[in-house]
């Protein structure tokens, strides 16, 4: 449906360099669903965004929805942003302080090209539905300046969905409420999404947003796409150091392979506490880096069945519905996520296991 | 970044093709004065004959004690800028940040003084101050003092003057919204870091606040320069002579020495350069240096020490005696029978008044002010906002260049500004039309408050986000909708503040009108100023007040309106 193709970009800053923004970048996005851009800030995500929505103008590259090129370089085509029938929502929200919240959601369909279609009847009867649908209504005549942020981001949805927009660009819509809020918003936007089937584009640095959101994710970094995929995908199977540091949470352990050729494609690693069988093909020797995740480090009071490791708890963090603890097992400190019910402490000694099937050599 | 963009025309060459129209516009509507200036100033022919190269008029005049008696003067005077911006500096953070009683009666009393027309407002301390009849001199002399203590017809008594009408009121309207924008947590780091009010201040406050002190700084300082009605009535009769009245009395000698007069001038175009020019650079260097996001909301504590309201009363005290109370002997002296005489048997009389206000000439005068007002600050406001955008949301060629072009109005004195005007409507054959028409006075007063009205603007729209127009262009607005419809609504408040500075600048303005304004058309100053030339100093007095009340009335709608952009809050 949305098709970016060879995008790039560059900035020139004030002292004269230049700086990519954007380098060469390509994905697709299938009708119908939520794709994220996820990266650190300065990784290109924000430039890709505001390109598709016209906002800028690519160096080269091709952008092209619903079949309809709306940016060519090579073909010389620029589709300017008030044509190209996108909705959007900003990161400040960009809710206008002068106008009622009637006014703000009416502002697209008081275009001419949309105002034909309407009636003030139905025009009016439009707006209310919209927003009813981000649960507004009732607000209509209220000063803009009057909402809460949480209002402010839900009526800059119901401005950007109102038109039925093919394609709904979301620039890091979350990142300005607090914590609570934002948990119960990213089941809001799944839900409305779901419901009008309008194909997303999100961008955002927040990992957990992206995972819970998105039908794809692709992951950017230094201007470059590095990883696409579907959120378990890049959770479970990161392709490089970079994406399993940045989506979700893990140790990084060295080590040096020990025996391979395991017939279903599986390699001893050697560490410095021990050996762990992990899918790995490479030559005897090799340095490897690999991540494990915290939740599959088990921890045990009591030797277990099977190998296992002695370690040294040396903190701990009650959260509520998890623990988090920081373990000492050999020269390296490994993080370790423990159901709550388990019962231990600082400084006490454990029996550690690590599941080698869900750890990934990352270098 | 070549081969982008659009269909036909590229964006690339769009933003060249129109940053090269509008610097030719801009160019030669700023330029043309200055060009004509050094152009006319190596032209010995009297204005009607055909040009005449020739060195003299730089050589005679420069070779005049006169003139560098006057240059002497002019930097002298120059010296109140510094001693003004302590002032104001101190007074806004008084104002601002210990948000000291009475603050709102404080700065609307200096809005008011900025507000004021100049003459009435100096025939005003001349009652106060003259070395024979002023009031305080009088009361000095009652308490003891052998002689005047006080003379106006000095430089300390022209720089005084100054201070107090205009220097530090205009520095306070420029640095208030800067202080306002400033977010006070950093100042409240500093203290929680240990640091005491002068050390916040010294390693803080003032680096944060440069640009804005800076801004300030150079434009009183090239204002000053340029200065000429309260020197042409306190200075000139006392042989003091400052730039402005230098270049007057040239033009208004027998003959008129043009030649001469625009040698003067050029030097002081060439000095403005060398200010001009080393700011912009520092300005340019520091522009994405740290943005001051403003909250700059300071949770007011419920009691404030004893010491806020004695430095509150001395606030109050000074701004009475600087603003208030010369306005107030205006009003008395202009129910004197012979202006300035208080104390002659029967000395009040309301004739003035009644002559003045049955005067046919007083009523046209009212109308073709208000009209004159309207017109320049309803055009200034659209050129002032479009120029402003221009400059703030667009990448086009040349921005750098055209910014700092628009300053140059300020470096021309009135008189040279409705000299040149006069010539070229004059000497172009097409401009002939114009001639008897509002359109030269509206043309010169929107150039002459050019730079102070796109320079607001621009303050303004910067605190804009620019995502509140992209929110409309993605809705697909195009760019005219843009502007009505977000734009311009959001930046209501400035538009309204710079259209009453328009207006009252129009309202009070004598030295770029005087000679372009045709001999039927006379403003309110006008007629002010003719009654005093012609020594009915009564009579000027009451259109003084007149005047001075009508700026009263605006600078409280300015305040109405002007909440935004930090008048007042």
């Amino acid at each position: 449906m949305l098709q970016v193709r060879g995008l790039t970009k560059t900035y020139r800053a004030s002292n004269g360099q230049e700086a990519l923004a954007v380098n060469g970048i390509g994905f697709e996005v299938a009708k119908g669903e939520i794709f994220t851009l996820l990266g650190p800030s300065g990784c290109g995500k924000t430039t890709t965004l505001r390109s598709v929505a016209g906002l800028e103008t690519p160096d080269a590259g091709e952008i092209t929805v619903d079949g309809v090129t709306v940016f060519s370089s090579s073909g010389n085509i620029r589709v300017p942003t008030s044509k190209r029938g996108f909705g959007m929502v900003f990161q400040s929200y960009a809710i206008w302080p002068h106008m009622t919240v009637f006014d703000n959601a009416a502002f697209p369909l008081t275009i001419p090209a949309q105002r034909r279609k309407y009636t003030r009847k139905t025009l009016d009867e439009k707006v209310r539905r919209v927003l009813a649908v981000v649960a507004l209504d009732g607000f209509e005549g209220r000063k803009a300046t009057q909402l809460s942020g949480g209002q402010q981001q839900r009526l800059a949805l119901a401005r950007a969905i109102i038109t039925e927009p093919p394609l709904l660009l979301l620039d890091e819509p979350l990142s300005n409420l607090d914590a609570k809020l934002r948990e119960r918003m990213r089941f809001e936007l799944k839900r409305l999404q779901r419901e009008l089937g309008v194909t997303t584009l999100y961008v955002t640095h927040d990992q957990s947003e992206a995972l819970a959101l998105s039908h794809n994710i692709a992951v950017m970094n230094h201007s470059v796409i590095v990883q696409v995929g579907p959120p378990t995908e890049i959770y479970e199977r990161p392709k490089d150091r970079f994406v399993a540091d940045f989506v979700g949470t893990t140790n990084f352990i060295k080590g040096k392979v020990a025996g391979a050729g395991h017939a279903d494609g599986m390699s001893a690693i050697t560490t410095d506490f021990g050996t762990i069988d992990l899918a790995h093909r490479g030559g005897i020797g090799d340095e490897v880096l690999f991540s494990a995740r915290p939740e599959h480090i088990q921890v045990h009071r009591d030797a277990p069945a099977g190998p296992s490791w002695q370690a040294v708890i040396e903190t701990r963090n009650f959260l509520g519905f998890h623990q988090d603890v920081e373990l000492r097992l050999g020269g390296a400190l490994l993080q370790a996520r423990l159901h709550p019910s388990l019962k231990i402490e600082t400084g006490m000694h454990v029996h550690v296991q690590i599941d080698g099937t869900q750890c990934v050599v990352c270098a | 970044m070549a081969a982008t963009a659009g269909p036909r025309r590229t964006w690339i060459s769009r933003r060249v093709v129109w940053g090269v129209l509008l610097l030719i516009v801009v160019g030669i509507v700023a330029f043309l004065p200055v060009l004509y200036v050094l152009v006319s100033s190596f032209n010995i022919a009297p204005p009607h004959l055909p040009y005449k190269f020739s060195l003299d008029g730089w050589i005679e005049v420069y070779s005049n004690r006169k003139t560098w008696g006057s240059v002497l003067v002019t930097v002298i005077l120059a010296a109140r800028v510094p001693i003004a911006i302590v002032i104001a500096f101190v007074l806004c953070w008084l104002l601002v940040r210990v948000e000291i009683p009475g603050r709102r009666f404080i700065e609307m009393t200096l809005w008011f003084g900025f507000f004021l027309p100049g003459i009435p407002m100096t025939m005003g301390w001349i009652l106060l101050l003259d070395s024979n009849y002023g009031l305080l001199n009088m009361a000095a002399k009652k308490l003891g003092a052998d002689d005047a203590i006080f003379s106006i017809s000095s430089v300390p008594g022209i720089m005084w003057v100054h201070i107090a009408l205009t220097t530090v009121p205009v520095m306070v309207i420029l640095l208030a919204p800067a202080f306002r924008q400033f977010d006070s947590a950093f100042e409240e780091a500093a203290e929680v870091s240990g640091s005491g009010i002068f050390r916040t201040m010294r390693r803080v406050t003032i680096p944060l606040l440069a640009p804005a002190l800076l801004t300030a700084f150079v434009a009183s300082f090239i204002r000053s320069l340029e200065t000429f009605e309260i020197e042409q009535i306190v200075g000139a009769p006392s042989g003091i002579y400052v730039y402005g009245t230098r270049v007057y009395d040239l033009v208004f000698s027998d003959p008129p020495r043009f030649a001469q007069a625009m040698a003067v001038s050029s030097l002081f175009l060439i000095i403005l350069f060398a200010l001009a020019i080393p700011y912009h650079m520092y300005l340019l260097r520091t522009a994405n240096q740290a943005t001051i996001a403003g909250r700059g909301v300071r949770l007011q504590s419920g009691s404030k020490p004893k010491w806020v309201y004695a430095v509150s009363a001395l606030v109050i005290l000074y701004v009475t005696c600087t603003i208030i109370l010369p306005f107030a002997v205006l009003i008395l002296g202009s129910f004197t029978r012979l202006f300035g005489f208080f104390f002659l048997e029967n000395p009040w009389t309301v004739n003035h008044w009644a002559t003045v206000l049955k005067d046919e000439r007083f009523f046209n005068a009212a109308l073709t002010s208000i009209w004159l007002g309207i017109a320049a600050g309803l055009i200034g406001i659209v050129i002032f906002a479009l120029l402003a955008w221009v400059l703030v949301r667009t990448d086009i060629w040349g921005r750098g260049l055209i910014s700092l072009l628009i300053w140059l109005p300020w470096a021309i004195p009135g008189l040279v500004l409705g000299l040149t005007l006069l010539s070229l409507i004059l000497t172009v054959p097409m401009f002939h039309i114009f001639s008897g028409s509002m359109i030269p006075l509206i043309f010169a007063l929107v150039l002459k408050e050019l730079p102070v009205g796109v320079q607001l603007i621009r303050a303004s729209l910067n605190q804009v986000s620019g995502q509140l127009e992209e929110a409309a262009e993605v809705s697909g607005a195009g760019f005219m909708r843009i502007f009505v419809r977000v734009t311009l609504p959001l930046i209501a408040p400035s538009l309204v503040a710079v259209f009453l500075l328009t207006f009252a600048a129009t309202i009070r303005d004598i030295s770029t009108i005087v000679l372009i304004a045709a001999p039927g058309m006379r403003t309110l100053s006008l007629v002010m100023f003719d009654y005093a030339a012609s020594g009915r100093f009564e009579a000027g007095a009451v259109l003084g007040v007149i005047v001075a009340a009508i700026s009263l009335v605006m600078t409280v709608i300015a305040f109405r309106f002007g909440m935004k952009v930090g008048i007042g809050r």
